[in-house]
């Protein structure tokens, strides 16, 4: 079912975009701070 | 209501391990705000708002150096695993699967079924960076959060140092201090230790229903059978 597969991906992408904007986020704390 | 339901039900697991990461970052947050307050006024420094301390290298700091043991410990392990076995274990392959294993075994190219990724069919450079994608992907993130830490870390080391009235140390020479291998080094000793516990205790003990134990009557001689 093509939604569902669709769920599976939001849920991948979540992740990975959760961790991309973390670091980004500590990156830019550092780098400010540094 | 349930479409929902099952959507819970089917992501469980990823929301439930999302749930508790940010609980604990929040409350990782707040403890190491009172603690840091705690410090500055036992040295007679200024105190800082919560949201001041989360866009502080102190934080950022101890965000990162547990954020890249962690996936170096997953990038390691998805790897290892590939080569190194261990008898009796259901974390190890079986004893003669040890390597990349033949392009039949992994479905790839022309052993590929109708419904396998696109990429693993196709061959070529597609084929080979899909058939390490999982490591390439933890093992960047490890890298990056290793970088963060080296950059927040000598932030915060430094800012303690001119709190000190001493000069501040160069980046590069940072990387060579005790300060950054003492982080690095507390959070990947535990990270191993772990993994090579849960590798080894799982030969001979078991958790009913988990597909990281072997099922609860598998012989403790069975290498490579998950639950």
């Amino acid at each position: 079912v093509p939604s569902r597969e669709a769920e599976v991906r939001v849920m991948f992408w979540s992740y990975l975009a959760v961790v991309a904007a973390g670091l980004a986020f500590l990156l830019v704390v550092s780098l400010r701070n540094g | 209501v349930t479409d929902v339901r099952r959507f819970v039900r089917e992501s469980s697991l990823s929301l439930f391990f999302g749930a508790i990461f940010l609980a604990a970052l929040v409350g990782q947050a707040v403890a190491g705000w009172k603690q840091f307050n705690a410090e500055q006024l036992a040295d007679g420094f200024g105190r800082l708002t919560l949201p001041q301390y989360l866009v502080s290298s102190d934080f950022a700091v101890d965000v990162a150096e547990n954020w890249q043991s962690e996936y170096l410990q997953f990038t390691l392990y998805i790897l290892m695993t590939v080569w190194l076995l261990q008898k009796g274990s259901p974390e190890s392959k079986e004893l003669d699967k040890a390597g990349r294993e033949s392009d039949e075994d992994q479905k790839v190219g022309r052993y590929a079924d109708a419904d396998s990724p696109a990429w693993a069919r196709t061959g070529g450079w597609r084929t080979g960076i899909f058939s390490t994608s999982l490591v390439l992907v933890m093992a960047s993130i490890f890298m990056a959060s290793w970088a963060v830490q080296s950059i927040a870390g000598w932030a915060a080391f430094n800012e303690t140092r001119l709190e000190h009235l001493q000069d501040p140390v160069a980046w590069g020479a940072y990387l060579l201090n005790a300060d950054f291998w003492s982080r690095t080094l507390q959070n990947w000793q535990s990270e191993f230790l772990a993994v090579g516990s849960m590798a080894v205790f799982s030969i001979y003990l078991r958790q009913r229903g988990s597909p990281e134990s072997k099922p609860v009557g598998e012989p403790h001689s069975s290498t490579g059978v998950e639950g």
